[in-house]
């Protein structure tokens, strides 16, 4: 069997630098709000919807046509 | 005052003679006795029906074998604000008719209970009217006012006579959700809102009802903790501790007017749930017997 010659691993050095911040609080706050918006609205728009009972609810559909 | 052991004195006493059909007691300078009524007054001439019980006098009158209210189909019936046909929210006193069934009767009353899925909200009749057919049970669609029309409830629960006991009420109530919203008014046509409280009924009170066959009517509880028995056809029931209504100037029911809750106009509280008549008088059976064997009240603010 024919013997090869790996070439040595290179070294990895990794350096972890803390960043000075870029944006102040509420730059990153309203553009987060916004993302978060429709996940929230859905979960409202379900939660209404939801047929538990929880209260007397008249409907107002038409039987008699 | 009438006692609970009155009350099952005098449906023993029906137990033991078939042809008596009504029985109460009747207060007096002398003393209390025993009003019957009969079907076969001959038999008390001839000896057959007692004079005394439980040490009582019993003076009998002819009265008439007492049914269930309900019109059984076909029938020609004029068409009135309780038998059309309603859009939601619907206002109850009106007509339905059970699937598969071919009569009619009355959803007298909005009420409300706790069942495990929470609080429901529903109306009130009689188990005669919303279950009875074989085959039949929790879940049978209710439709107003006839079954061409589509259910506005589902049966929820029941209260049926036994032939072989004492009863004390016949009564349903089914659930008026259908798809998410509730299909009835928390209003009885002609009566308007009913209060959440319900009283007894006293012996001379005035009292009013709305029913699909005679609509709103005026009347006076003749007497309470009477003893009846009922003709179901196919058997019969005794009932113990039973109001008494007579109308003051016309019928205070009819056939189809089962399910219709009585009010006493006195202090205008529900009072009696109606089952059965014959002749000039109405049964209804008090609403706290109603509410022990159903667990309902009338409370929609909750």
């Amino acid at each position: 069997m024919a013997e090869t010659n790996n070439p040595p691993l290179p070294m990895i050095q990794a350096q972890i630098q803390i960043m000075p911040p870029s944006a102040t609080f509420w730059e990153c706050f309203f553009p987060a709000l916004l993302a978060a918006a429709p996940i929230f609205l859905d979960a409202l728009l379900k939660c209404l919807a939801k047929d538990d009972s929880s209260g007397y609810r008249p409907g107002d559909r038409t039987r008699c046509q | 005052m009438q006692t609970p052991q009155d009350a099952r004195d005098l449906a023993d006493l029906l137990h033991d003679h078939p042809t008596i059909v009504l029985a109460c007691l009747r207060h007096h300078r002398g003393g209390t006795y025993i009003l019957a009524q009969t079907t076969d007054l001959p038999s008390v001439r001839s000896g057959n029906l007692p004079l005394k019980y439980k040490g009582l006098e019993i003076r009998y009158q002819e009265g008439p074998t007492i049914h269930p209210l309900i019109l059984r189909l076909p029938a020609c019936y004029p068409l009135s604000n309780y038998t059309r046909c309603q859009d939601e929210p619907i206002e109850l006193g009106c007509q339905i008719q059970p699937a598969g069934a071919n009569w009619l009767g009355t959803a007298g009353a909005p009420c409300a209970w706790e069942d495990p899925q929470g609080r429901r909200y529903g109306f009130l009749t009689n188990w005669h009217v919303a279950y009875r057919g074989p085959g039949e049970d929790v879940g049978r669609p209710q439709h107003q006012p006839t079954i061409d029309r589509p259910a506005i409830a589902l049966l929820a629960d029941y209260q049926r006579p036994n032939p072989a006991t004492n009863n004390l009420c016949d009564a349903a109530i089914c659930d008026a959700l259908i798809e998410g919203y509730h299909t009835i008014s928390t209003q009885i046509i002609g009566i308007g809102p009913i209060p959440a409280a319900h009283a007894d009924a006293q012996q001379g009170d005035y009292a009013t009802k709305a029913g699909r066959t005679t609509g709103l009517t005026h009347g006076r509880c003749t007497a309470t903790g009477a003893a009846v028995r009922v003709d179901y056809g196919d058997f019969t029931a005794v009932y113990g501790d039973q109001d008494v209504y007579e109308g003051t100037d016309a019928l205070f029911s009819g056939p189809g007017d089962s399910g219709s809750l009585i009010l006493t106009t006195n202090r205008n509280i529900p009072a009696s749930l109606l089952f059965a008549g014959g002749g000039k008088v109405t049964i209804g059976s008090p609403l706290r017997h109603v509410i022990a064997a159903l667990g309902i009240d009338f409370d929609f603010s909750r």
